[in-house]
């Protein structure tokens, strides 16, 4: 593998290590369970932790990027942050303000601070709503301005996504799919968030269209300071646009470190085996991920983890200790950490794992 | 090319909209030899779908007006809809892109198998026929075993229980290999895949084309494969076609590809591509031309940063431009590739070469195409 190429500059690190002691946005130990139910009379018959104590921290204009397959919780994590689904428990601090706490009334006021985009802009736009008034949305609910401050607005959000004014309008159905997703953007940034969680917002796109989606997310982001939660299970698309990543597996974070560590050199062995499936245009790439790891089976299903380390029933160097208990986060770097035992000096099974 | 098992030439599609006439497909041409795995590349709407489903035979309301599509040596396009019909599952078969909604919800999976082997290269059965299946319980029982040795290749760790199951009890992944393994089940020659990882988790989808590639290996069977990612394209396959608005733009081996694209839609497809050692670039600005009112010059040149006034006049033929590697774009000098675009070449277009090749000779430059890369201002 090919680690010169990623070195973390330590002055990059040390100013992120300054960032991260007031973060815009701290999780912490954020739980969803989706209650199963069986029978006739619908009794409570188990549950679905989709996701099950997840705790990281964004520090404020910084991108952080969750990635994993699907199933993996990644979406409900983001959901749950924004409280668009209850969360069952843990602390959601975002700019201060446990979002987990507020009260309806409140929460609806505090919505002007954190956003979302859609995954899927041809579903998530009203069909029979112009652009104007879809982009307008927030901004009435929010009480901004008069009709012609409104107006203006509008204007410069599509100035700034980089639609022509006379988009407004349109409807969804006469765009293209980039074009509703820059649509989309638009009504997420309109009331100056100081949070968005971006939930997979090109996975739906090609790739000539998207590459343009990121750099106009990039322009917003570098122009107003918001914080991203970028989701997808692109991991070359994140080595591009996130500073720090995590990965999920079966609602659990099993790595959470900066980009260029993790990729540099991925701790665990379901990190290794997501980067070493990335498919590659150059020779370059190709060196630098790992050599193709296969993983056994797939993902289980979730209402039957398994017991201990949930991706023990595919990973190649599970050990008797794996199905015991679960491991925790090891710390792998300056800012790097991995749940996985070989990093545990109990164990030699870990002594050849570097 | 010597003995090609499928050769399109000069492939013309289109279809009646209430706009007019939709000029989908126009005027394509390639070739797979015995073996290769060749690819078709590009983006939503390019007309891939469109054109491996004329080869099937797979578009009742589409019109061909022109081109032919010889399938080892013989016009598919002369053949009566029941002489098709034979060729289809038995000769060439198809793996669908969507794995969720290519299977039949209400049929279990070996009923869907069995009846590959039942119907396989027969346009109806014969009530004789239906007879003596229905009283040998022998064939029936052959096709079983076969079904299921087929879904032990596609490496499925129970094909028994497999069989027997319905479509929504099996996840993606393994949906696709019931794919797979009914598309191989009649031992074709020509295999059309249609976007088989797509749907699929990368970690999925980078097993199912391995597994793809050792079946397709091991039977020397030839594959058309169908992606909009060149990176998977780049993996599994022997040679390129990319596709730009129903037009193939350029065609070369998939190294020379990658090593010398040409046409600035390559350029700026493999620009936008995110990767891990360079960044992600600037995409390709503006959308597909409608198809009902196509450019009559170059169907790329709205969005090409390199296009002069004459892009929009005059068509681009495909150019060879490289031994085995043809061009569809005025910035590149040679001769046609097409016997059919002689008299086009008499008269020349003359909008410079590329700018990427002037500036230092450097061919596998990746740097961007409007650019001017660090090197780029100090030109000898």
């Amino acid at each position: 593998m090919n680690d010169s190429a990623y070195t973390t500059e330590s002055t990059a690190a040390a100013q992120r290590d300054r960032d991260l002691d007031d973060p815009m946005v701290t999780v912490e130990n954020l739980k969803k369970h989706f209650p199963l139910f069986e029978g006739i009379f619908q009794k409570k018959a188990g549950e679905v932790r989709a996701v099950d104590g997840v705790s990281f921290s964004i520090a404020e204009g910084e991108t952080f990027g969750l990635v994993g397959e699907s199933g993996s919780g990644k979406t409900t994590t983001g959901r749950s942050m924004l409280r668009l689904t209850e969360p069952t428990s843990g602390r959601v601090e975002i700019d201060g303000q446990n979002v987990v706490d507020l009260s309806d009334g409140e929460l609806k006021r505090f919505r002007r601070n954190m956003q979302i985009v859609h995954q899927d802009p041809a579903s998530s736009l009203n069909p029979r709503h112009r652009v104007k008034s879809i982009i307008e949305a927030p901004l009435k609910i929010h009480d901004y301005g008069d009709s012609e401050a409104r107006l203006e607005r509008v204007e410069e959000l599509l100035d700034m996504v980089d639609l022509p004014r006379e988009f407004m309008y349109r409807y969804p159905g006469q765009l293209s799919g980039g074009q509703k997703q820059r649509v989309g953007i638009a009504r997420a940034v309109a009331l100056n968030p100081k949070f968005v969680v971006l939930d997979e917002p090109t996975s739906a796109l090609d790739v000539s269209v998207q590459a343009r989606i990121i750099n106009i997310l990039e322009e917003i982001q570098d122009e107003f300071g918001i914080t991203y939660l970028f989701i997808t299970h692109d991991l070359s698309l994140l080595k591009n646009v996130a500073d720090r990543i995590g990965v999920m597996y079966l609602g659990r974070l099993v790595e959470v470190g900066d980009v260029d560590s993790v990729f540099g050199s991925p701790q665990h062995p379901y990190s290794r085996a997501l980067l070493s499936a990335i498919s590659t245009i150059s020779e370059e790439d190709e060196l630098a991920k790992p050599d193709r790891i296969t993983l056994d089976g797939e993902v289980p299903d979730p209402r039957e983890k398994p017991s201990g380390c949930a991706f023990r029933s595919r990973c190649a160097h599970e050990f008797d200790a794996c199905a015991v208990e679960e491991p925790e986060l090891y710390d792998r770097g300056p800012d790097q950490v991995s749940r996985c035992f070989l990093h545990d000096d109990r164990f030699e099974e870990g002594a050849e794992w570097e | 090319m010597a003995d090609p098992i499928l050769e399109v030439k000069n492939l013309h599609v289109h279809f009646e909209t209430h706009d007019g006439t939709a000029e989908v497909i126009n005027g394509i041409d390639f070739a797979i030899d015995r073996g290769e795995t060749a690819a078709l590349v590009g983006e939503t709407g390019c007309g891939k779908s469109v054109t491996v489903k004329s080869i099937m035979g797979l578009l009742p309301s589409a019109t061909i007006p022109e081109g032919e599509i010889r399938y080892k040596g013989e016009d598919v396009l002369s053949l009566s809809d029941a002489e098709r019909h034979s060729r289809r599952g038995k000769e060439m078969s198809m793996i669908m892109q969507d794995p969720m909604t290519s299977l039949n919800p209400v049929l279990t999976v070996g009923e869907q198998m069995m009846d590959v082997l039942k119907w396989q290269g027969r346009p109806r059965l014969s009530l004789s026929k239906l007879v003596r299946d229905a009283l040998s319980t022998g064939a029936k029982a052959e096709h079983r075993k076969r079904a299921i040795e087929m879904l032990g290749e596609v490496e499925i760790s129970a094909p028994e229980r497999v069989f027997e199951s319905y479509p929504v009890e099996l996840s993606g992944g393994m949906r696709q290999r019931v794919l797979i393994a009914i598309a191989l089940l009649s031992e074709p020659d020509l295999l059309i895949a249609d976007e088989p990882g797509t749907a699929l988790d990368v970690t999925t989808e980078a097993k199912v084309l391995d597994l793809l590639d050792e079946l397709v290996e091991e039977r020397d069977t030839s594959v058309l494969y169908i992606t909009h990612d060149l990176g998977v394209a780049r993996e599994v396959s022997d040679r390129i076609n990319v596709m730009y608005a129903g037009e193939i733009v350029e065609q070369a081996p998939t190294a020379d590809l990658f090593a010398n694209p040409q046409h600035p839609y390559t350029r700026g497809l493999l620009e936008s591509i995110p990767t891990l050692s360079t960044g992600i670039g600037d995409g390709i600005e503006g959308h597909l031309p409608d198809y009902t009112n196509p450019p009559a010059g170059c169907r790329f040149a709205d969005r090409c940063p390199h296009a002069e006034p004459d892009c929009h006049e005059a068509y681009p033929y495909p150019r060879q431009t490289g031994p085995d590697h043809a061009t569809a774009c005025h910035l590149f000098d040679g001769l046609p590739a097409r016997e059919r675009h002689e008299s086009l070449a008499a008269e020349r277009v003359d909008i410079g070469t590329a700018p990427w090749l002037s500036a230092g000779g450097d061919t596998h430059s990746g740097d961007a195409p409007g650019d001017i890369s660090a090197d780029g201002g100090t030109d000898q």
